[in-house]
């Protein structure tokens, strides 16, 4: 998510090179973390998987769309979804575990359940999803801004399974990440096909990241998740205000 | 099914699919590297530092250097075309996650998950349309 912003602002790179060589990014980030967060348990499968049905039409439905819609709008409406998620990040700042999650139908029909065990906390933590219709929604969402942005938009999944679905923060944070290279990959080959996806510019950034996510996951599973919060929420706040201010046609420094 | 049974079936799959993803990833990005690298050493990149925008500017005016179907990078392989070595690593990349979709149809049907296991392949059939569909 911050990729394309870097690339276009401090390296005043084509936007359309830009965001080819982010979505390349973002699969590399995610197959270079993925083998880090399965190990530690973190990361659900099957809620990764149940959820990608919703991201991936989003993501095809978004590149298609890409030539279609203005990108400016586009990018209000994400600054908005993102500022409202940071302030209830900031409300919950110091939650760490969910409470008392209500049963949901569709939670219990599809598994949308697990246990991983939690180093900080030294004992096991089970979950469940709520809400799954809300989430659900959210990931088609997601999914779009994906597609028609060249973004994994992982901030956007962790906030539909933190906040709709009331799963543990680490949990949708290592989930997410499992979700955002299926979720480029199927918007990928437009890019492909629009010629955006440079081999100079975006094999030198599939390298970095894919070094850079194996290192960063790591140290996941040791943080707490009022930790994750806590370094999560400057970024959600970052990303919205530079949008918004994109969005506005100002330049953001 | 209890649930800790459920957690087992999950655990396993789920380091099955991590070896998958980081090595499949790791293959393609290795390929892609040494693509740039032979680039590289024909003198590709040299011309005394131009910026990273400049360099991409000059790769666009060739039309060897951006690829946009299948065909064309396997005739610029043909010719020997460094870059395109880098290009189908770039692609083999973008297969890595549909490769993991795929292998989890298997990997539930096995634990006797049907329903993930058609899960599986309504992901797997969504992400065959984006490859294929003109959009």
């Amino acid at each position: 998510m911050l990729l394309v912003p870097i690339l276009t602002m401090f390296f005043s790179v084509d936007i359309h090179y830009a965001m080819g060589a982010s979505i390349v990014s973002v699969i590399a980030t995610s197959s270079g973390a993925a083998a880090a967060y399965l190990k530690s348990g973190l990361s659900n499968v099957r809620i990764g998987l149940f959820l990608v049905m919703a991201t991936t039409v989003g993501a095809i439905t978004g590149a298609s769309l890409a030539g279609l819609v203005s990108v400016r709008g586009l990018e209000f409406i994400l600054a908005c979804a993102l500022g409202h998620a940071a302030i209830t990040m900031a409300r919950q700042l110091n939650v760490e575990l969910p409470g008392d999650v209500p049963d949901n139908r569709w939670a219990k029909r599809y598994s949308l359940e697990g246990v991983y065990y939690d180093v900080p906390l030294g004992r096991d933590v089970r979950y469940h999803a709520t809400h799954v219709g809300r989430g659900f929604a959210a990931m088609f969402g997601a999914g779009m801004l994906s597609g028609l942005l060249g973004i994994g938009s992982g901030a956007l999944k962790v906030l539909a399974m933190d906040h709709f679905m009331r799963l543990p923060m680490k949990v949708s944070t290592a989930t997410s990440n499992f979700m955002i290279g299926i979720t480029a990959a199927a918007s990928a080959a437009v890019y492909f096909r629009h010629g955006d996806i440079h081999p100079i510019l975006a094999s030198p950034v599939a390298v970095g990241v894919l070094i850079g996510a194996h290192l960063g996951t790591r140290i996941l599973s040791r943080l707490r998740n009022v930790t994750v919060r806590r370094a999560f929420l400057p970024v959600l706040l970052y990303l919205a205000v530079s949008l918004l201010f994109r969005s506005l046609g100002w330049k953001f420094l | 099914m209890n649930s800790s049974h459920h957690d087992e079936i999950l655990r396993r799959i789920e380091i099955l699919i991590a070896r998958v993803l980081f090595i499949g990833a790791l293959i393609a990005i290795v390929v892609a590297a040494a693509g740039i690298l032979m680039y590289a050493a024909k003198g590709g990149l040299s011309s005394a530092g131009p910026s990273l925008q400049d360099q991409l500017r000059r790769q666009t005016g060739d039309q060897t250097a951006v690829f946009v179907s299948l065909s064309q990078i396997a005739d610029s392989l043909k010719n020997g075309n460094p870059l395109a070595i880098t290009e189908a690593g770039l692609m083999l990349l973008l297969l890595v996650p549909v490769i993991t979709v795929a292998l989890l149809i298997p990997a539930f049907f096995k634990e006797s998950d049907f329903r993930y296991s058609a899960i599986a392949a309504i992901v797997l059939m969504i992400l065959l349309f984006g490859l294929i569909h003109r959009g």
